[in-house]
């Protein structure tokens, strides 16, 4: 995961559409990550084949 | 079926899904949105699903027909998602608070990213519908991601318009086109530290904007944190001027432009936000017709200039009912 103002280039082969190579054997990643700005990043199964993130923080206290 | 068809008359493809199951039936006014109803077990500040009627597949099935001669099919391989703005089912963007919208653009950036760093994907489409007059049925505050196994064809044809200008003047067109709005400044409708608002001098719907970083990103991803800051000021501004321009919750078609993820270059191109509201006035729909769906040319019976003065004395009475004043 970055943060907000880090970048980086991740050159990628090119695919086709019916290119049946392009598998995603490691998506989703389900877990917890933690984001910019202290951001909670929570991806997990939704039961029926999907995958729900939640994202959370702290809210500020007035 | 899931699959996309061939136009082999503008070279594009179509997606075409059809989807058996109907939507699980749920009491009557309670909305699948909401936490702990249907599509979100627990309460959330934003949260985003897989859709459940996608138009693509991370697993997709092989084409229903067959490929031969001129008919050319293909499985539609991708990722759609639904975003959820808020738990809050009567809010919209516009009311959100300015630091809430700044974690939805995060959320939208972490979206970008991983969805782009997908092997099929090509172009990552984050947008919302907002509105009944777009035909939005559920209107809890979300929008859509649409991870694309090919560039879309609009997208496309502006790329290499883009490329070709920057390969030839040696300067991004987007930020030509940001100056020469700047320049004229008759049709801005708001600009900060970090982003620039105009109708654009081309707008096809009366009401349309162009959000621009004044910086040139590609992509969400080089976004700085005071530079998404300035974004989240931006959309809150915006969209709270196009609620003040009639008194009611205006409708739009949000379209968040980036970079394409196919792995090549693309340093020519410029982040941009549109906004094409399908409204001529208060209560006139501005529906593409014969004109424009036939032929691809849009008719705008409005001056790009005037609509953005509205604009910007609607922005002023929003600011002034902020302010207290
Ligand atoms: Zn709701
Ligand atoms: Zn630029």
């Amino acid at each position: 995961m970055q943060n907000i103002g880090e970048s980086s280039e991740s050159p990628k082969k090119k695919t086709e559409p019916n290119d049946t190579e392009s598998e995603d054997v490691n998506y989703p990643r389900y877990g917890i990550y933690t984001l910019g700005g202290d951001m909670i990043k929570s991806v997990e199964s939704m039961g029926d084949g999907r995958y729900i993130i939640y994202y959370s923080w702290e809210e500020d206290s007035p | 079926m899931s699959e996309m068809r061939w136009d082999p008359f503008l070279e594009e493809w179509v997606v075409s899904s059809t989807h058996r199951s109907e939507r699980p039936l749920l009491p009557e006014k309670s909305c699948p949105l909401c936490p702990g109803v249907l599509e979100v077990a627990k309460d959330y500040q934003i949260v985003v699903f897989e859709n459940r009627y996608p138009s693509f597949y991370r697993h997709p099935p092989m084409p229903d027909v067959e490929s031969r001669g001129l008919f050319k099919a293909a499985s539609s391989q991708g990722v759609c998602e639904v975003v959820l703005y808020t738990s809050q089912h009567d809010l919209s963007l516009a009311d959100l608070p300015q630091g809430h919208i700044f974690k939805l653009i995060e959320a939208w950036r972490d979206r970008y990213c991983e969805l782009g760093n997908l092997p099929y994907v090509d172009y990552v489409y984050i947008f919302e519908n907002k509105g009944e007059v777009i035909g939005v049925t559920l209107s809890h505050p979300h929008g859509q991601i649409y991870a694309f196994p090919f560039i879309p064809p609009k997208i496309s044809r502006e790329l290499a318009i883009a490329n070709h200008h920057f390969a030839r003047k040696g300067k991004c067109l987007y930020c030509s086109h940001l100056e020469a709005e700047i320049a004229d400044g008759e049709r801005i409708v708001l600009e900060n530290n970090f982003f620039v608002v105009s109708v654009p001098f081309f707008a096809r719907y009366p009401y349309e904007t162009r959000v621009y970083p004044r910086r040139h990103l590609g992509s969400l991803e080089e976004i700085s944190g005071e530079e998404a800051w300035g974004m989240s000021l931006t959309l809150k501004e915006l969209l709270n001027a196009y609620d003040s321009l009639f008194g009611y919750s205006f409708p739009y078609i949000m379209s968040i432009y980036q970079s394409p993820t196919d792995g090549a270059r693309h340093e020519y191109f410029h982040l941009h936000i549109d906004f094409y509201p399908p409204m001529r006035a208060a209560d006139k729909q501005k529906i593409p017709a014969g004109c424009e769906v036939g032929t691809g040319t849009f008719l705008n019976d409005t001056a790009p200039e005037a609509k953005a003065k509205e604009l910007r004395d609607a922005l002023h009475r929003w600011r002034e009912k902020r302010d207290g004043r």
